[in-house]
């Protein structure tokens, strides 16, 4: 519990440099008490000018919120997968989710620079990546019911998540006019975030943390391995199905908007399962919290170190993350 | 009165038909054990009951149920499983791998009622595991972590125990006193138990009945001095024994050399079973 409070805290106080910090620097006070305004009841006067409220409300709220989102999504799926899976090294990408969603990008992008400009992207990179999964299920399946096992299920993401990448890359390669954008979308980017963007997202994303933060009893069930799971009274086929349908769910709503952000995924569960122990009931929450606290951090040192241009995030989550991880594994003993 | 009855039940894997046809009868609070060679199909067999596999003919029927028509929960409330190997989660503590094993009680949504936290307590308790339940599982020695999976099973509160291979990992001293914890736990709560076991004399000591199986078929069933004979160790597992018995240690099964060692007299062989 205390954990918890403590990644509450720590998630504020991100959340709240994150609000600060930019180009037009905003007043901590002022954006206190503008916030505080808008809380029911509470009428507050703000020393924010009228184009600060404006900064403050329309690009730096719906970023860091969004932020915020896809870091607990990425992070709550990868913890949800890796549980699943009963493998460490499983993330949110694993059944083809980044593939399925590169294709769908890149062919939003082709399709625009072809004469169809309102194509939209974040929908084709949601139904790619959608697609990528249930291909990735439906074809470990064919060999009948009782031979689909977890191991089945990751070697079929493998290949689908390989077919995928191929047809991308060839897409890619031959439309070079279209490289930069590509690329700049696989390494994800929040540049564009307004609330639109987040409204159109938030739903997915929220019944997918509903559906994990429910099934976190279950993935400490499944711990045991699919027979004894059996044998205690769970269903392993059947929660895997529905924590995987909720993971795919959330991790293609968050890269439909943000890009393949790597590292967030695997590194966010592990630091917290090192720091609080095994138990998905801690984990899954927590994971979320500070998932969601790290990718805003993340996004912080992206807008500002190289300011006014930005880094791509994925490039600063792997580069922030790998250090941070090495120190907590040091620190922390081994997870076998 | 019959807890459970299999009616000639077959499991075909691969291709191969690992159970053969076989009927058995287990009696309401009866141990019964399931001996013979390795691969002879008892694993299986006790694979078949629970579930994880499945049969391709016969029936298995549990106080007059189908037990192909139950769902994972209501068979988990029927029947708890010791598997031979148990998957040890990383970092889990002795008294939450217990609590795992209310998983049937409980709803998909709610958490632990007290009367689940007192079953597991009892469960430790009664397994002696009081001091170790704060431990992490993957830090138990085996003994240790055999106890803690028996009262994982106990947590269920099921009736019927099946336990595959219980001794098979554990020194001659905790193999005995597991074997002599369940027989008390099953005196206890009125279990009945259904177990394979390679010990053969310690199949003798502890079971009320033993069936031996040989390449998927049930062979031999009776009391243990009825199937634990030289001929029929010598006939199914293909082993040279001396079988002793006697009013207080009940069936004793010596291994021989057949190399005449030193110390060893030559076993005389019947030439037609060769």
């Amino acid at each position: 519990m205390g954990r918890l409070v403590l990644g509450v805290v720590l998630g504020m106080v991100i959340l709240g440099i994150a609000l600060l910090v930019g180009p037009a620097g905003l007043d901590a006070g002022g954006v206190l008490t503008a916030l505080l305004d808008r809380l029911p009841l509470l009428e507050v006067e703000t020393s924010l000018s009228t184009r600060e409220l404006t900064i403050l409300w329309e690009i730096r709220m719906p970023r860091t919120m969004m932020g915020a989102a896809v870091g607990a999504t990425l992070a709550a799926a990868g913890a949800a997968y890796q549980g699943v899976f009963r493998n460490p090294l499983a993330d949110p990408y694993l059944l083809g989710v980044a593939a399925g969603a590169g294709l769908g990008a890149t062919l939003a992008i082709l399709l625009r620079s072809r004469g169809f400009p309102s194509i939209p992207l974040a929908p084709l990179a949601f139904v790619g990546a959608v697609v990528g999964v249930a291909l990735s299920y439906g074809l470990s399946r064919t060999r009948g019911r009782s031979q689909r096992s977890a191991t089945t299920l990751v070697l079929a993401g493998v290949a689908v998540a390989s077919f995928l990448t191929a047809v991308q890359t060839f897409l890619q390669l031959t439309n070079v006019g279209t490289l930069r954008e590509v690329y700049s979308w696989i390494l994800g980017r929040l540049v564009t975030v307004g609330w639109g963007d987040l409204y159109a997202v938030l739903p997915y994303m929220v019944v997918s943390w509903l559906v994990l933060v429910v099934f976190r009893r279950s993935l400490d069930v499944m711990a045991v391995g699919d027979d004894e799971a059996a044998t205690l009274g769970l269903s392993p086929r059947i929660v895997r199905l529905i924590v995987v349908a909720a993971a795919t769910l959330g991790a293609a709503a968050a890269v439909s908007v943000s890009g393949l952000i790597a590292f967030v995924g695997i590194i966010v569960p592990h630091t917290v399962r090192l720091l609080a122990g095994w138990s998905y009931r801690v984990i899954i929450p927590l994971s979320l919290l500070m998932g969601g606290a790290f990718l805003t951090a993340a996004d912080l040192v992206a807008r500002t170190v190289v300011s006014p241009a930005e880094l791509p995030i994925g490039v600063v989550t792997a580069f922030l993350g790998g250090p941070f991880f090495l120190m907590v594994l040091r620190t922390s003993g081994d997870l076998e | 009165m019959n807890c459970l009855q299999m009616r000639d039940v077959s499991v075909i894997l691969g291709g191969v038909r690992v159970v053969d046809g076989v009927s058995l009868a287990v009696g309401e609070g009866e141990w019964l054990g399931l001996i013979g060679p390795n691969g002879a199909g008892k694993t299986t067999l006790l694979r078949a009951v629970t579930g994880a596999v499945a049969t391709q003919a016969g029936e298995l029927v549990h106080r007059g149920v189908d037990l192909h028509t139950l769902g994972v929960r209501q068979r988990a409330r029927l029947m708890a499983v010791v598997p031979q190997h148990p998957v040890v989660p990383w970092g889990m503590a002795v008294a939450d791998y217990v609590l795992l094993g209310r998983t049937a009680h409980m709803g998909w949504l709610s958490r632990e009622t007290s009367t689940d936290l007192d079953v597991a307590r009892q469960a430790v308790k009664d397994l002696g595991l009081e001091k170790l339940s704060t431990r992490r599982l993957d830090e138990l020695s085996g003994g240790e972590l055999q106890r803690a999976v028996l009262a994982r099973a106990l947590t269920q509160a099921a009736p019927l125990l099946i336990l595959d291979e219980p001794t098979s990992s554990l020194d001659v001293g905790h193999g005995q006193q597991m074997m002599e914890m369940v027989d008390r736990l099953r005196r206890e709560q009125g279990l009945t138990v259904i177990s394979a076991l390679h010990d053969l004399t310690l199949a003798a000591q502890f079971c009320d009945r033993l069936v031996m199986m040989a390449g998927g078929k049930a062979i031999l069933e009776g009391p243990p001095r009825a199937v634990i004979t030289e001929r029929s160790l010598r006939d199914h597992y293909g082993a040279s024994v001396r079988v002793l018995t006697g009013p207080d240690f009940g069936v004793v099964v010596i291994p021989l050399r057949s190399d005449n060692g030193s110390e060893c007299r030559p076993v005389p062989l019947d030439v037609e079973t060769l």
